[in-house]
């Protein structure tokens, strides 16, 4: 019984309202995942209707089956005009794009999803000054001692490169990802990230508050009643001058 | 009964002949179920009862009499000028060249167009049939009645030609005046809808969960009967026999009406299968429930906000990891209302996210059933402990030894042929339920 994934052995997994292709060399889509595309919207609702916003587009983080940015592209498409660029989606893995890009065409979203190479924000080297209206990620985010000991579904099969996060606790790509992402956000963008839970959760909120970059930083649970996620606000500089002229913490995103 | 629907239809005349005349009706038709004989006599209440083949042309136009005013008040009701002229207009509106630029607002149209379209042929074919009796009753005044002799045989032929048209037409008409006369009793706010049909086995193992296998199989075979169509979402079977639960979707127009009257306690008692060598009865329960079907983006869905305060998501496997650690395959999704404690469930569909879309949608419907049934307006009105001692009413009670009976606790109405309501005959019941709610309803006025 050699517990081999029945999505892999489907080539299927179903997303939120999308029907992905799935093969060994991407990670299983999780329906806890499911959730990062709501807190979107949410955001969206109330915070995104800002022109500037409308018009920029935004970006999924280590895609792997393009799941992120097929369900954002497909559900929140009336955001995605004739202005917007749409979504980007990266990996690092040339295999999982492959699979991404398979996606990407069964679900006919090639005008709205691009895919980029590289490892995090590499992969918008082409991109200098590109500024995102939001960046959703999923990163690899289990802690060494635990990824050796996972599910055979999950460590005998799928790609240890997509679970483990490496570093200190498993936070070795969620780092970066906190530690970069308010350079390629807009004014009032809006950052979504999936963590392990617990202790790494309120971490990478300690973090994004540290920065004095970001506002409405808030740790979000699962169905489960896990705290697995973060979400967070770039701080639009211009609204917060007009409120105090003294403000030492405030640098402008444009700053590099 | 007849009295207290006359006094309180002074203000909805049209009514009035209608549903006096189903008071009527019903009371003739449960002594003909009681005495098993089709023979009536008694020329006093003719006009209101099922014409049958034996029926003489006087007794027929006797029948008549009541047929044409029921019928009349019908087409009153049905009001073919109005219906014509939302045909016209609805009409208009598929015509325009943007009209499927709107998809909400175009199979809304569509909708209704095809409810329009169906209520005008039912008026047409009412007033049709209802000349085509008309018709047959003169043509048999003109002939000369069968003298019994062989005098004028090819005579005779014609007049058992024009009589058995005479009663065919007034056994149609009758029956579609019947069904409209009780869909019209269907007036609350979601009996026109699809429905949800729950049943749930009661405690004690096999015998419980056998009972409301039964029951499954008898509401099955009503939704085939009526036309409707019913897809089992989600059941769970029962470990030695039968089935703990099921859910299933009944689609078409009043379903959600008729299965109404279902929701309560059902209560078997009978000599266990299952226990050998027992001969003592088995009481057994299975509660049914039932709530209007809504389409996920359906108007009524939208209309209702629920705080997220107020609701308890949870997912099947909670605790433990979860996330990129698991492999989960079961994405079944569990919504608790809070404030009432209304529990939904859906393990439907193949994503988390759209089970917990399902779920709301579904919790919405229950929550607007039980708005409906308490007339409330506001879900926050809503007191959890009614909804629970509703649930748990006894509303039927099937007995099939020592003696056979159905006997529904509400309406009064029972019957002791158990094997044709076990098979899905469950419309006398329904309809008597309706009855006696609408007397209550008027009383309560």
């Amino acid at each position: 019984d050699d517990r081999y994934p029945i999505q892999y052995l489907t080539n299927s997994s179903q997303f939120r309202t999308v029907s992905l292709y799935i093969a060994p060399g991407v990670l299983i889509p999780r329906p806890e995942t499911e959730l990062l595309i709501d807190f979107a919207y949410q955001h969206v609702k109330v915070y995104g209707k800002k022109v500037h916003l409308t018009e920029l587009p935004w970006l999924d983080l280590g895609t792997g089956s393009g799941a992120i940015a097929c369900a954002l592209a497909t559900e929140l498409k009336d955001m995605f005009s004739k202005m917007n660029p749409g979504v980007y989606a990266t990996d690092f893995s040339k295999e999982a794009l492959e699979i991404a890009k398979i996606n990407v065409e069964r679900l006919r979203l090639n005008d709205t999803v691009s895919l980029l190479h590289g490892s995090w924000f590499e992969a918008l080297c082409y991109h200098k000054d590109i500024k995102f209206a939001g960046i959703i990620s999923n990163p690899p985010y289990i802690p060494a001692e635990v990824a050796a000991n996972l599910q055979p579904e999950v460590g005998r099969h799928e790609p240890m490169s997509a679970l483990d996060g490496r570093g200190e606790m498993g936070m070795g790509d969620l780092d970066v990802i906190c530690e970069l992402s308010h350079k390629y956000l807009a004014p009032g963008g809006f950052l979504a990230l999936e963590t392990h839970g617990g202790e790494q959760a309120l971490r990478v909120w300690e973090k994004l508050w540290n920065t004095n970059l970001y506002e409405d930083v808030r740790v979000r649970s699962d169905y489960a009643g896990v705290d697995r996620f973060v979400t967070a606000r770039l701080i639009d500089t211009k609204k917060v001058d007009t409120f105090s002229s003294n403000s030492s913490s405030n640098n402008n995103s444009s700053d590099d | 009964s007849s009295s207290s629907s006359s006094s309180s239809s002074s203000t909805r005349s049209l009514f009035s002949s209608a549903t006096s005349s189903i008071f009527v009706h019903g009371k003739s038709e449960r002594k003909c179920f009681a005495s098993a004989s089709s023979a009536m006599t008694e020329t006093s209440s003719i006009g209101d009862e099922t014409p049958t083949y034996e029926d003489s042309p006087n007794i027929l136009r006797k029948r008549f009499k009541s047929l044409r005013k029921r019928a009349d008040a019908a087409l009153e009701i049905l009001n073919k000028t109005k219906l014509e002229k939302s045909k016209e207009s609805l009409e208009m509106k598929q015509n325009d060249p943007d009209f499927w630029s709107n998809q909400t607002e175009a199979k809304k149209v569509t909708k209704e167009l095809s409810f329009v379209q169906s209520q005008l042929r039912r008026a047409e074919l009412v007033e049709a049939t209802r000349d085509d009796v008309e018709l047959s009753l003169e043509m048999l005044e003109e002939e000369p009645d069968s003298d019994g002799g062989d005098e004028n045989k090819s005579g005779d032929e014609d007049y058992e030609l024009l009589r058995t048209e005479a009663i065919q037409s007034s056994i149609k008409l009758n029956e579609m005046l019947s069904e409209f006369e009780t869909e019209k009793m269907l007036g609350g706010k979601y009996d026109k809808l699809g429905s949800e049909l729950f049943i749930y086995a009661g405690a004690g193992g096999t015998d419980a969960q056998d009972w409301a296998e039964m029951l499954e199989r008898a509401y099955l075979n009503w939704a085939q009967k009526r036309g409707f169509k019913a897809t089992i979402t989600s059941r769970n079977k029962g470990e030695e026999a039968g089935i703990k639960s099921v859910t299933i979707e009944i689609e078409g127009t009043y379903a959600f009406g008729f299965l109404r009257s279902e929701k309560g306690t059902h209560r078997l008692v009978r000599l266990s299968p299952f226990k050998k060598g027992d001969s003592s009865r088995q009481t057994s329960f299975a509660a049914v429930d039932v709530c209007p079907l809504f389409e996920d983006e359906s108007e009524e869905a939208g209309e209702m906000n629920i705080p997220e305060k107020d609701l308890e998501i949870t997912t099947m496997r909670s605790g433990g990891a979860g996330g990129q650690n698991v492999n989960k395959v079961e994405t079944a999704v569990r919504i608790r209302h809070i404030p009432t404690d209304i529990t939904v469930r859906c393990d439907e569909d193949r994503s988390q996210m759209m089970n917990k879309a399902k779920a709301m949608v579904r919790l919405k419907a229950k929550l607007a059933a039980v708005l409906e049934q308490q007339r409330l307006q506001d879900v926050k009105e809503i007191r959890g402990d009614v909804v629970k001692a509703e649930f748990g009413e006894q509303i039927r009670n099937y007995v099939l030894h020592p003696y056979k009976v159905v006997k529904d606790v509400r309406s009064g109405w029972e019957t002791a042929d158990t094997e044709s309501v076990l098979n899905g005959n469950f419309d006398p019941f329904m309809k008597e339920y309706l009855r006696f709610r609408a007397t209550e309803e008027a009383a309560a006025q």
